[in-house]
């Protein structure tokens, strides 16, 4: 039932945006209505109250920005979606993703090498391409632990060490926030440049992700490149997709100094909020299978190298084009 | 058990801006920001134009206080919604949420003459509002209170000035009982109108909340 | 299985399903209330009105301020047109 609702209520929001367009034209029929009403039925101003309900801009002596616009309905929309599913089904993602994770790993327990590892090492990543994962890491979540302390510290943390010292860690967190922010999107640039070759979707891949349950429990290796399908579907989904939606709408919230008006920035919250709260739950997965989740990972990222056992189980077309 | 409101009456706004001013001066408002403004609707169309002087209304239900995440609103015994900018973090959601567009920022609206240096970063500073005259959490009537939120009338036991000054009395702040009173001998006299613009956004549908409204538009 | 692991587990599942009970009620729109209490209005302190020299305590500051919002009305106010 929620669902409808949801889509409902984007749908309206986004009507809001293109309505200011039509609301002029609109009011110009209004006046004219009005002054027809005035003459038949003087003190009946339901024209101009409907005319105001558009939410276009009038004239006003006041500066601003929308200072002419009398009153606008969609901040409850947004005010019903953000305090609504957003927290709600954000949160429970949050809290469910982590759990199932733990379940898992209780469960199946770290992926394992099958073949000793040969202490003879290959170079899995240049010094360049983990300075760029680790800037990007480090900044992501910076701003996935700023960003959560904004959603959900009124009910989290406002009952533990109260409104003023939760408003401190509040104005830290949103400066924080705001700056680390354009910073995240020029290291996911850098990224995107850097790791895009190797992560071209292959026909292999597709068998690699049919078999994806045996080779995530560990019952089977299928051959990939360098990024198996996994991988390559965090890259394109996660870090090029994501990353794209969650930076454009951050800018136009970071940066409101472009006359904005509050149907954008509402717009541009919600696919925020959204875009990141998935962006977090999915980013989850991949610390989890790039650090406990699997045997000699993490210190690939770290060191940069990998066993040759590794390599040849994990990534064995890769390993093969580097020791050819 | 008063409940502040305030009403407009688009019949006698005259657009003279008396109550911007009014405000801006009792409160000593910085650079930029309008706690009250004047609309005018249709303007210049001779029979079709109205004028409206709105401010934070103190809703019922308000959306600022839903949102803000660091619940920096209360609300006092009389019904007005109060903020502690001591609290606030700038960022701009109440902005977002309001209807009326009644909070504003020092630093955001740029395009105000002043506009700091800071603007380029769209950095907002601590959010403003209308505060019904009533202050904010310091002690009332203390210089503290006065220069971060205003006079605090309220304590004085007057009510907000921009209504008290309003030449033609289209602008009404109070007790909503009382007002509505006012309002409705004032239909009467007329002989039509009855539509007090906003209060169903405000205030709800009569009977909805505890408060009461005459009639909704 | 060991015992250890399946109860370890249980445990689990119940935690989480604490959690999402928690956050269910505790994430709903806090109430708008009015209450006044200890000298804070839900949490944030603030001085009535009619607490001060002025009043007289809280009766004579509503009386005073139903005055004044009467005095509004031009056809009733008193000594007014
Ligand atoms: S008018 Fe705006 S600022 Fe005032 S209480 Fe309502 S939502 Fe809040
Ligand atoms: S700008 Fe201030 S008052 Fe407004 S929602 Fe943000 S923290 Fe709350």
């Amino acid at each position: 039932m929620v669902t409808p609702k949801l889509f409902l209520t984007t749908w309206l929001l986004l009507c809001s945006v293109l309505g200011g367009a039509v609301a002029t034209a609109v009011a110009d029929d209004a006046a004219q209505k009005q002054v027809r009403r005035q003459a038949e039925q003087p003190l009946n101003n339901a024209p101009v109250w409907r005319a105001v309900r558009y939410g276009a801009e009038h004239s006003t002596q006041a500066t601003g920005r929308e200072a002419g616009v009398l009153i606008q309905s969609a901040g409850e929309t947004w005010r019903q979606i953000r305090n609504g599913p957003i927290t709600l089904y954000g949160g429970l993602l949050l809290i469910l993703v982590p759990i199932s994770i733990g379940l898992f790993y209780q469960w199946k327990g770290p992926l394992k090498l099958n073949g000793h590892p040969t202490g003879r090492l290959v170079q899995r990543f240049s010094y360049w391409e983990r300075l760029i994962h680790w800037s990007v890491a480090i900044t992501f979540v910076i701003l996935a632990v700023t960003g959560i302390l904004m959603l959900f510290g009124r009910y989290v943390l406002i009952p533990l060490i109260g409104h003023g010292g939760f408003a401190w860690f509040a104005q830290i967190s949103k400066n924080v926030h705001n700056l680390v922010g354009p910073l995240f999107i020029a290291a996911v640039a850098c990224m995107f440049v850097m790791f895009v070759r190797d992560n071209v979707w292959h026909s292999i891949d597709w068998q690699w992700l049919k078999k994806a349950p045996q080779v995530l429990s560990g019952k089977t290796h299928v051959p990939s490149g360098k990024y198996n399908a996994a991988e390559k579907g965090w890259f394109w989904g996660g870090v090029a997709l994501l990353g794209l939606v969650v930076g454009i709408s951050g800018l136009i919230l970071d940066f409101p100094n472009f006359e904005q008006t509050r149907a954008t920035m509402q717009v541009a919250h919600v696919v925020h909020g959204v875009g990141a709260l998935i962006f977090v739950a999915a980013s989850l997965g991949h610390i989890y299978m790039g650090t406990i989740g699997t045997e000699g990972a993490y210190a690939g990222m770290r060191t940069g190298y990998v066993d040759e056992t590794w390599a040849k189980e994990h990534h064995e077309l890769w390993f093969k084009e580097v020791n050819s | 058990m008063a409940r502040m409101k305030f009403l407009c009456d688009a019949e006698r706004c005259i657009e003279c801006n008396a109550c911007v001013t009014a405000c801006k001066n009792e409160h000593e408002v910085p650079w930029g920001i309008n706690r009250r403004r004047v609309v005018t609707i249709n303007d210049g169309q001779v029979g079709a134009e109205k004028s409206m002087s709105v401010a934070c209304m103190h809703c019922s239900d308000a959306p600022c206080m839903a949102v803000c995440p660091v619940d920096c609103f209360y609300k006092t015994e009389d019904g007005v919604v109060l903020h502690d900018k001591d609290l606030c973090i700038g960022c701009g959601y109440c902005f977002y949420a309001c209807p009326f567009g009644a909070p504003q920022f020092p630093a955001s609206n740029a395009s105000a003459p002043g506009g700091q240096a800071t603007d380029w970063f769209g950095a907002r500073g601590k959010m403003d509002k209308c505060t019904f005259c009533a202050g904010g959490p310091e002690e009332n009537g203390s210089e503290a209170e006065f220069s971060k939120y205003g006079r605090n009338r309220l304590s004085e036991g007057k009510l907000p000035l921009c209504a008290e000054m309003c030449s033609t009395k289209a602008l009404l702040g109070g007790d909503g009982d009382v007002l509505a009173d006012i309002y409705r001998e004032r239909v009467t006299v007329r002989g039509k109108g009855a539509e007090v613009w906003g209060w169903g956004t405000a205030y709800g549908k009569p009977g909805q909340q505890s408060d009461t409204a005459t009639s909704d538009k | 299985m060991s015992n250890a692991i399946i109860v370890k587990r249980i445990l689990a599942v119940l935690f989480a399903a604490s959690l999402a009970v928690v956050f269910q009620t505790g994430c709903s729109e806090p109430s708008q209330g009015l209450e006044y209490r200890d000298g804070r209005y839900a949490g944030k302190p603030d001085t009535p009105n009619w607490q001060g020299d002025a009043f007289d305590g809280k009766r004579n500051w509503e009386k005073e301020i139903k005055r004044r919002t009467k005095l509004q009305s031009e056809y009733t106010r008193p000594g007014g047109a």
